[in-house]
């Protein structure tokens, strides 16, 4: 099952269902619908679990500086980590109204950053999410399992999650 | 300016020649694959020049290297019973590059071959090691020259360095501003009595070995910019900056290298560090003139080097690749349920 998103295409072999999540056209049957949601690009079913699919490169920072707000690194910074966990979140509540988040669910970033920032990057993310239990007194269920956050780029995509599919960078 | 290398048979080396930038030049490599052999090579070649200097260059390799006899920095391979270092330099405007070369055998024969290397003296060449020696410089200079002590001279070549006089007069603008940033950093500035160096602040004076050891080496280059060590024309040597240095001052010392290189000084830096490589990626501009050399081993296990202005293309990168390693390793935990 092939799905091109953004310059990117992806290739799951034994997924049950995949398709671009992110769907502005309303004849598309995956169409989003629930504008003032955010969404993760692509949504992959798979056998035993489901994988959220977010891109994410250093032009999309562009729309951040089109916002009129100041610039400067640390807002950036704050801009991608802000983006990234309102998208899962945000994904998460209109699957959860879907009825679909009966198996377990991962979440892969497909950013352009090095492995050493992307380290970093899952780091506060995983915060922000926030993955596991918030408070372990008063949570029974996670957003997101400490484990199932993935903060990659195309070559650690391929070196490492082949499980699901590959991914191919397309160009401009 | 130095502008070239070329090993022979010579200590990690079998054959190799690296080509330098006047500006910045950033040795990478992961251990053992003679990124400090490069330098003392040219440091030892810088030294011979300089106006203080007393020694040959095969002399100047035996003291910064320190081996059991000279004939030990002789490559160990079969059938080679010799081998040689030449290191090419030029102000920029001589129609050829001066040369000093040294050949050694295995026999410990060294014979020295100059090529107008010796007919200015300046160039002053600078060596910071990666271990402090500020803290530890009181009479280690009178030890080390009336004992024998097994020390690399780098160690006390650095001290000689850090206590040359300060210039009379007003220092520069830049040299100024470098201060003002160092001053800024290590909350404070160094000051020597009795060959003995102190931080000295609002709160008073604070002794080098009670200091933090990234502040002392943020000390060490404040003293070389401040007695003008450090200056246009000059040569500096820095192995392992990030050694004990916290990740966050990184940023001050790329930013006071980049300076220095402005200035006129040609900056050499051996460095394992994703952090400083980083810093200098990020600062780099049209200004500044940053080479990055990788030496890797190829498939024969002998060292070569790749050089690149671009951070992108730096290849085989050791650092990259250990962050790599911890991502997949952290993904592949992942999944072992």
């Amino acid at each position: 099952m092939t799905v091109d998103v953004d310059n990117y295409r992806f290739d799951f072999p034994q997924a049950v269902d995949a398709y671009k999540f992110d769907e502005r056209d309303p004849l598309s049957p995956h169409y989003h619908g629930a504008t003032a949601l955010k969404a993760v690009d692509v949504m992959v079913e798979m056998p035993a679990e489901y994988v959220f699919i977010e891109i994410k490169t250093y032009d999309d920072l562009a729309d951040f500086k089109k916002e009129g707000k100041t610039y400067d690194d640390n807002e950036a910074r704050k801009y991608l980590i802000r983006t990234l966990s309102r998208k899962y979140r945000e994904t998460f509540l209109y699957r959860f109204c879907e009825g679909k988040i009966d198996k377990p669910i991962y979440y892969v970033c497909l950013l352009n950053l090095d492995a050493a920032l992307a380290g970093y990057c899952r780091k506060e993310l995983a915060r922000m999410i926030p993955t596991g239990k918030a408070n372990r007194r008063r949570w029974h269920k996670e957003l997101l399992a400490k484990t199932s956050l993935f903060v990659v780029d195309e070559a650690a995509w391929n070196r490492n999650l082949t499980r699901w599919g590959t991914c191919e960078y397309l160009g401009e | 300016m130095i502008t070239k290398i070329k090993f022979e048979n010579f200590t990690a080396f079998d054959e190799l020649a690296v080509s330098f930038s006047p500006g910045i030049n950033i040795l990478l490599g992961e251990n053992g694959t003679g990124k400090t052999h490069v330098m003392k090579a040219l440091y030892a070649a810088c030294s011979v020049i300089d106006t203080q200097a007393s020694q040959t260059y095969d002399q100047k390799l035996r003291s910064v290297f320190l081996p059991n006899s000279i004939g030990r920095l002789v490559h160990r391979s079969q059938g080679r019973n010799s081998g040689s270092v030449k290191v090419y330099r030029n102000d920029g405007s001589e129609p050829t590059d001066r040369s000093i070369g040294c050949h050694i055998t295995t026999l410990n024969k060294a014979e020295v071959k100059v090529l107008r290397w010796n007919e200015d003296r300046r160039n002053p060449a600078t060596y910071i090691p990666v271990k402090d020696m500020l803290a530890n410089a009181p009479r280690f200079r009178a030890l080390y020259s009336e004992k024998h002590i097994h020390f690399e001279e780098i160690y006390s070549d650095i001290i000689d360095k850090a206590l040359q006089p300060i210039p009379k007069g007003k220092p520069s603008k830049e040299r100024t501003k470098l201060l003002e940033i160092l001053n800024k950093s290590i909350s404070g500035r160094v000051i020597e009595k009795n060959e003995t160096f102190y931080l000295r602040n609002r709160s008073g004076e604070l002794e080098f070995t009670l200091l933090a050891e990234g502040f002392r080496k943020l000390g060490l280059l404040y003293m070389l910019i401040q007695n003008e060590t450090l200056t246009k024309g000059s040569v500096l040597f820095w192995d392992e900056p990030e050694a004990n240095l916290n990740p966050v001052l990184s940023e001050t010392v790329v930013r006071i290298l980049l300076e220095l290189q402005k200035m006129g000084v040609q900056i050499f830096v051996a460095t394992h560090d994703y952090v400083l490589l980083k810093e200098f990626e990020l600062a780099a501009n049209g200004d500044s003139d940053v080479l990055i050399h990788t030496l890797f081993r190829n498939g024969d296990g002998n060292i070569r080097c790749a050089s690149t202005r671009d951070f992108e293309e730096v290849s085989p990168n050791a650092i990259d690749r250990a962050f790599q390693s911890l991502l997949d390793r952290e993904i592949n935990k992942a999944f072992e349920k």
